[in-house]
């Protein structure tokens, strides 16, 4: 092991549970050493409404994972969602300065900050400054745009901002276990990174992390994101309409969402008897599947009509080429891609990671604090921020956590 | 012209929240890693200062009290002195004589390079390397020189003793060999060169380097033949690139530095075994140098005079060997059919 071999982890401080995955990164390779997990208490779609119950939960997660790594954990990616997540465009363009209308490195400097110049309403943070192509005279760049010749530099940027006091506690959450947060990232971001590979990112995809409490989703365009969005509602629902409309308990209801439900009706359902429980127990009861998958299909379509309508004109058949994509613990649910696709009017697959990840991680709910390992990396090497190098050293590592 | 980014809004970002967390909204486990962190921290730090410390008093001790410090590493005395040789010839009494080491004297006092250099004032000592072995051992690894020939030689006035001289020329007095291993080796004869003085000896004597090539061949190739040389003249080495060795069965026996000295040897062994001479009836003269057939002349009735007068060569050169009745022999004879290529 080298000195600049660092300790990734990565939280994701879901609704449902709470996963820690701890990468090994060498400053070259990533590789995933370590994992744990725990359902989660005091969170409710994907917001800390519990700070005890939730830092013990995160906590023990991380604690698991770095048993299973027999590492110490130097810094996290945390993982960010929620309902108070939301997003705008903004943009701004420039004259080119230089005489020979060569687009210098200051001109790039300035357009960007100008489009990401934007007040925000008070109590509000940015999260993510997400920059969209650069355009000269009209002409769109998907690289860097310096040494090309033109008149007039344009740039657009899709601005993530969330509450502060939600942000703080999540981070508050980490530091409590006395880790520093260095990366805050979108869940959509992180997930959507994992389960699309660059040439669907470039023709255009639109990828749906269905999680517990909060539905999260990110439109690729030209290589990059182009729209992100969090929606209050993931298959937590699901079950509490289960246990609405036939009056069972929650644990009941999420038993036969699991056993049962469907994102679509299926034609031989009408009829058809299903057991709660199945071993003839006391209390256990029929219900009529037909119902069940109803209830099931009836919110999944909700869910996907409400992400397409969030989208708007940004979301087209044409635009969208490579379909959509899903990922999350929800996306399990049968049948939930023809589902996807009737309602998109697009193909619709269900998003896996790359072939080089281990197949005890191959399960969908790991799908965003996997993506938290790499985007992150990614996009902390973007800012020419090197954490293996940054502050390795000896007096790093005797004041790290103090 | 103003510059378009000046006033503009900044946003916050989320890196503006602090990080810093009161110990009281920490978990359990969280304050166990801030307690190590921590721990690790104060731990480090006295480390690293108790070093910085240690540092600056021993500057301190060093620059203050100097003589404390050599007291208390003179506290042992040496009790060890080994020595290692390759050859064998020197011994312990000999070290103890050279070196001399004064009574209770320790390690840190010791010199080194002083007693190195009273190592190497014996030619016989080729390199010396000396080692401290805490806390009172002193070893001398020694590697000595081998002798190849004898010499005697006047050093100071009116006194003429045997010296041995080395592969490199080096001339030494031969501590700890034997009377009859010394016996074996030839005495040199230098010709008009002169011993020259270097220091508290002689200067090296040059071209020995091939004499011992010849001896060294010789002595492994054909010990019969070896142990009949006498005396090994320098002569002829610089002006016709010849050695000329006078055995106790042949007045005159040149050999040349730009033939083979084995093919030589085996020349020479197959002349004494065609003329089988003898100390009374010597071969005058053989010489090796002429190419493939080598000139015989002989035989010389009168004998030799004794080796060991003959070979004091620098204090009384050696006589001119007889010359009456020689004759010269084609050799191989013409009557033989043997081939000259069977040598």
């Amino acid at each position: 092991m080298s000195s600049r071999t660092r300790f990734i982890g990565a939280v994701e401080i879901g609704t449902g549970k709470i996963t820690a995955l701890v990468g090994e990164f060498t400053g070259r390779e990533l590789a995933i050493i370590g994992y744990g997990e725990c359902q989660s208490r005091g969170v409710i779609k994907g917001t800390v409404v519990d700070y005890k119950a939730a830092s013990e939960c995160t906590h023990s997660a991380l604690e698991a994972a770095e048993q299973s790594a027999g590492e110490h954990v130097d810094y996290v990616f945390l993982a960010q969602t929620g309902s108070h997540l939301d997003g705008f465009y903004n943009e701004a363009a420039v004259n080119v300065k230089s005489a020979d209308n060569m687009v210098s490195l200051l001109d790039i400097d300035t357009v960007c900050s100008l489009a990401t110049a934007k007040e925000l309403p008070p109590g509000r943070m940015v999260v993510h400054n997400i920059r969209r192509p650069f355009c000269v005279d009209g002409r769109v760049v998907p690289g860097s745009p310096e040494y090309l010749v033109g008149q007039r530099l344009e740039v657009g940027y899709w601005i993530v901002h969330g509450l502060e006091n939600k942000l703080a506690d999540n981070i508050h959450v980490i530091r409590g276990f006395n880790l520093e947060v260095r990366e805050l990232v979108l869940s959509s971001l992180a997930s959507g990174h994992m389960v699309t590979t660059p040439e669907e990112r470039q023709n255009g995809i639109l990828a749906i992390d269905l999680g517990a409490g909060t539905t999260d989703f990110v439109l690729y365009r030209d290589g990059g994101p182009y729209l992100t969005g969090v929606l209050p509602v993931g298959g937590a629902h699901l079950t509490n309409d289960l246990a609405l409309g036939l009056r069972l308990t929650e644990g009941q209801a999420e038993k036969l969402k699991l056993r049962h439900g469907r994102a679509l009706v299926s034609p031989g359902a009408k009829g058809e008897k299903v057991w709660l429980d199945g071993n003839f127990s006391i209390g256990d009861r029929q219900f009529p599947r037909h119902m069940l998958e109803q209830i099931t299909a009836a919110r999944t379509w909700e869910i996907f009509e409400v992400v397409k309508k969030k989208l708007g004109s940004a979301f087209s058949p044409e635009t969208c080429a490579a379909g959509v994509v899903l990922t999350g613990g929800t996306a399990k649910l049968p049948a939930i891609a023809e589902c996807a696709a009737k309602v998109f009017g697009v193909p619709a697959h269900l998003g896996e990671p790359p072939p080089s990840v281990s197949e005890n991680l191959r399960d969908p709910a790991f799908t965003t604090a996997l993506g938290l390992l790499y985007y992150g990396l990614a996009s902390s090497t973007d800012r020419n921020v090197q954490p293996a190098r940054k502050k390795a050293g000896f007096f790093h590592k005797l004041f790290a956590g103090v | 012209m103003t510059d378009p980014t000046e006033n503009l809004p900044i946003a916050r970002s989320w890196r503006d929240i602090p990080q810093e967390v009161k110990s009281r909204s920490m978990s359990r486990s969280g304050r166990r890693r801030h307690a190590l962190a921590l721990a690790k921290m104060i731990g480090g730090t006295g480390l690293a200062g108790a070093l910085v410390w240690g540092a600056v008093e021993l500057v301190t001790a060093i620059e203050l009290h100097p003589k404390e410090i050599a007291q208390a590493a003179q506290s042992v005395p040496v009790k060890t002195l080994e020595l290692v040789s390759d050859q064998g010839a020197l011994d312990r009494a000999w070290l103890d004589r050279t070196l001399a080491l004064p009574k209770g004297v320790t390690l840190m006092e010791l010199d080194l390079a002083k007693l190195q250099a009273k190592i190497l004032a014996n030619s016989q000592v080729r390199t010396a390397v000396l080692t401290k072995s805490f806390p009172d051992k002193l070893t001398v690894a020694v590697v000595e020189r081998t002798p190849i020939a004898r010499l005697k030689a006047q050093l100071h006035p009116g006194e003429l003793r045997d010296f041995l001289v080395a592969r490199d020329g080096m001339l030494f007095d031969g501590i700890g060999y034997d009377d009859a291993s010394l016996g074996t080796l030839p005495w040199l004869d230098l010709g008009d060169a002169k011993l020259t003085r270097r220091g508290e000896g002689f200067a090296p004597i040059e071209g020995m380097a091939v004499v011992a090539d010849l001896l060294a061949t010789a002595k492994a190739e054909a010990e019969h033949l070896y142990g009949t040389f006498r005396v090994v003249s320098l002569a002829r080495l610089a002006s016709d690139d010849e050695i000329e060795v006078r055995t106790t069965e042949m007045t005159q026996v040149i050999f040349s530095t730009r033939d083979d000295f084995f093919r030589q040897l085996a020349k020479l062994d197959r002349v004494r075994d065609e003329f089988q001479p003898t100390r009374e009836m010597p071969l005058a003269k053989v010489d090796l140098s002429l190419g493939q057939f080598p000139v015989v002349a002989g035989p010389v009735p009168v004998p030799l005079p004794p080796a060991n007068t003959a070979a004091a060569a620098h204090a009384a050169p050696a006589p001119a060997p007889a010359r009456a009745n020689s004759a010269i022999f084609a050799f191989p004879p013409l009557q033989r059919k043997s081939s000259p290529r069977e040598l």
